[in-house]
């Protein structure tokens, strides 16, 4: 029997799907299928649905908003979402921002800035990288001087997933000069409106615009928009990016994706007018793409059970970043082995479908897929971490 | 030609494409697409490059495919969005069949573009006579054709078409590829044609145009390549190059022998080609398969350890994997090339 298979989750699952069919509309799924993507209404509409519904965060404390489920639930909610082309909220409040104010913040930083997160209300941004400070994280710049009660930051950020969408960011700058650089790093909240931001759009391989660069000229923030300890920003980044891993793996998605191929093979057709489900090679390879995400499947469970248990992912997160990153690439280069010409030619705007409906988007996937094993850390930064804090070599 | 000349050909071929519409300026505008400019097209007839690949007998250089092969490189390293490459491997031929043709080829005045087999169920057929209808699948070549070349089949019968672009019920949509280059869809009505050949036919043209974009990933993979390696040993993380990190070396030293063997599988090629220009050729199959199989798995893994610039539309590495995408589906993709291979025809074919 699977393991999804018992009564309650059974019982759960037809209780999620039922909310989504209620809550879930069509112009929401449009949005979701039409490109990769969201804009900001959407994320936000689809999150105060989800809120309203207690299901906010449902990985969060209960004090602060969770749903005190289990791995299983959480997953079947997160799989039953996607297989359902629901919109995904602002992963970077509520997986990232939301989780490290939980862990590190003051009360009172909790109290301002959860209760918007859940609510979709306010969205966030992440500054970390730099032109010169990616892989290398800990060699960053940026600059933060105390001036009275107001900190100024002077620098450069790059990468913003979403940097034009966000309300705040919260950002690791340089506060102590002298000690070794992963020392000297704190976690600040910035205000995206604050005099002396300036986003710069960075468009990506597959023509769209997602990532921005950020410059600071004298930006202000108040004192107390300090994240946890002074000088302490690096362990909350570690914990951080550990967090952000486990979401990287994608699992869920990555199997709506693999149902999408195979209900692709079905329909399309070969040369000869044969299903492509109907070439053994194919079948071969979907078969090894859907043992390859059990595997990584029973991989994020294992991990999940921990989170939700409350105790931080680790190091042991790499494992799931280069896994699942690696299988969606491998699914989207399948999407465009079988959709074969279909996969290369475009409408002139670069709507993707042109000679197949199926191919709508595969190739848009394809090409914003190469950055999944760059992103949060390239995979080779993951295989050091593996190799250095979990096999001690 | 004499080694002397087709050096300096390279060299004009280098100079010219570095200073027309370099690959620089075309990515810094790529919201336009990788665009080609017709008069490019007719600067290049006066620079002699369209006789080039043509018979001495009827006007042309008669170079063989070996320095064809040279060129077309250039054209892959520079990912020019002309389609020279496709008419460098089938002026030959064309000219050999309708030798009327080869001083409009060689002026530019005729300008062929090929589609690939059709997928779609309303693909290109014949009404039993030389009428076509239906839909021509991707085409090469044909923003600025004249002409088509069309494979299709008229009841069971395989045939090359040829089609004149003025002609009755051709119907051209824009469209283009994913790297940019135009790719509008042809499709017919009742639209008359000149058959150049049956089955063996269709095979060499197709083919010879597969052929052609082996040749061009090669050059694409090398320039790739070149670049990668300039930026990792530019590119400072952890107190040092990139490139002195062991994890980069041994990556580098993988796509470098990727690299080496698509060069050499290039050069096998021309020969084949060069001795045998009505076919067969052994190494084609493997050679295009290649390129689906290890070389865009190769530029893949430069985009990755050249890290996030590699994805972002400014940077000439995310042309170079889109056009490779181009090359391994284009005129028979990895795994329909694999089922050609015949292991004992292969192997002890000596």
């Amino acid at each position: 029997m699977s393991i999804f298979q018992t009564p309650e989750l059974r019982a759960f699952r037809a209780e999620v799907r039922e909310f989504l069919q209620q809550h879930l509309t069509d112009d929401l799924v449009q949005a979701t299928r039409a490109g990769l993507h969201l804009e900001r209404e959407p994320m936000a509409r689809w999150q105060a649905a989800l809120n309203a519904r207690g299901w906010g965060a449902p990985h969060w404390p209960r004090a602060l908003g969770g749903t005190g489920w289990s791995e299983l639930q959480r997953y079947t909610f997160e799989e039953e979402s996607a297989f359902a082309d629901a919109p995904l909220g602002d992963v970077h409040g509520l997986f990232l921002a939301g989780p490290m104010i939980i862990a590190a913040g003051s009360p009172e930083q909790q109290a301002r800035y959860l209760p918007k997160v859940l609510a979709g209300e306010e969205f966030w941004c992440q500054g970390f990288s730099e032109p010169n400070a990616g892989s290398d994280l800990a060699s960053l710049k940026t600059t933060a001087r105390l001036e009275g009660d107001e900190w100024v930051i002077n620098g450069q950020k790059t990468w913003l997933s979403s940097g034009h969408h966000a309300d705040l960011m919260f950002c690791l700058a340089r506060t102590d000069f002298e000690s070794k650089p992963q020392a000297g790093l704190t976690q600040f909240i910035l205000d995206m409106r604050a005099p002396g931001i300036s986003l710069q759009p960075i468009l990506t391989m597959d023509e769209g615009h997602s990532v921005n660069a950020v410059f600071f000229d004298n930006v202000r923030t108040p004192r107390e928009n300090v994240i946890g300890k002074l000088n302490h920003g690096w362990t909350y980044a570690k914990e951080l990016l550990a967090r952000e891993r486990v979401n990287n793996a994608q699992a869920p998605r990555t199997k709506r994706d693999i149902i999408e191929l195979d209900r692709m093979a079905r329909r399309c057709k070969d040369v000869t007018g044969r299903p492509l489900i109907e070439d053994l090679r194919v079948r071969r390879r979907l078969a090894s793409l859907t043992a390859d995400f059990v595997a990584l499947e029973s991989a994020v469970l294992g991990v999940l059970a921990e989170q939700m248990s409350g105790k931080e992912p680790g190091p042991a997160a790499s494992t799931l970043k280069i896994r699942g990153s690696e299988l969606q690439q491998r699914v989207s280069e399948t999407a465009l082995l079988l959709l074969e010409q279909a996969g290369i030619v475009l409408s002139p705007d670069y709507g993707g479908g042109l000679l197949a409906p199926e191919g709508l988007g595969w190739a848009e996937r394809h090409f914003f897929r190469r950055v999944v094993t760059i992103y949060a850390g390239a995979n080779e930064i993951q295989k050091s971490i593996i190799a250095k804090s979990i096999l001690d070599m | 030609m004499e080694r002397e000349d087709i050096d300096l050909l390279l060299d004009t071929v280098r100079r010219w494409f570095s200073v027309n519409h370099p690959m620089e300026v075309r990515v810094a505008a790529f919201r336009r697409g990788n665009a080609e400019d017709v008069s490019t097209w007719s600067r290049m007839a006066e620079l002699g490059w369209l006789g080039l690949s043509l018979p001495t007998d009827a006007g042309g250089f008669g170079a063989g495919y070996g320095v064809s092969f040279e060129l077309i490189r250039e054209i892959g390293r520079d990912a020019r969005p002309e389609p020279l490459d496709l008419h460098l491997v089938l002026a030959p031929m064309l000219a050999t069949a309708v030798p009327t043709l080869a001083g409009a080829l060689a002026s530019g005045a005729m300008r062929i573009g090929l589609a690939d087999r059709a997928q779609s169920e309303d693909s290109v057929r014949c009404d039993g006579g030389d009428r076509l209808n239906g839909r021509a699948g991707t085409v090469l070549g044909g923003e600025y054709a004249t002409h088509l070349l069309v494979p299709t089949a008229c009841a069971n019968v395989s045939s090359l078409l040829l089609v004149d672009l003025q002609a009755e019920g051709v119907v051209k949509a824009p469209a283009r590829l994913i790297d940019g280059r135009h790719a509008p869809q042809f499709s017919f009505r009742s639209t008359p044609s000149l058959r150049l050949g049956g089955n063996a036919v269709v095979q060499r043209a197709l083919d010879l145009a597969a052929a052609a974009q082996v040749v061009d990933s090669a050059g694409v993979l090398d320039a790739a390549f070149a670049l990668t390696l300039d930026y990792l040993k530019q590119r400072v993380q952890f107190g040092k190059p990139l490139s002195s990190q062991q994890a980069v070396q041994h990556k580098m030293a993988e796509i470098f022998c990727d690299l080496q063997q698509l060069l050499a599988l290039a050069g096998r090629l021309a020969g084949e080609l060069d001795a045998a220009p009505e076919g067969d050729w052994p190494t084609l199959a493997v050679a295009k398969s290649f390129v689906g199989r290890r070389a865009l798995r190769a530029a893949g893994q430069l985009i990755q350890i050249s890290g996030g610039i590699a994805v972002t539309e400014e940077y000439r590495l995310t042309h170079f994997y889109r056009r490779l995408h181009v090359a391994a589906t284009l005129f028979g993709s990895a795994e329909s090339q694999l089922a050609r291979i015949d292991v004992r025809g292969q192997l002890l074919s000596a």
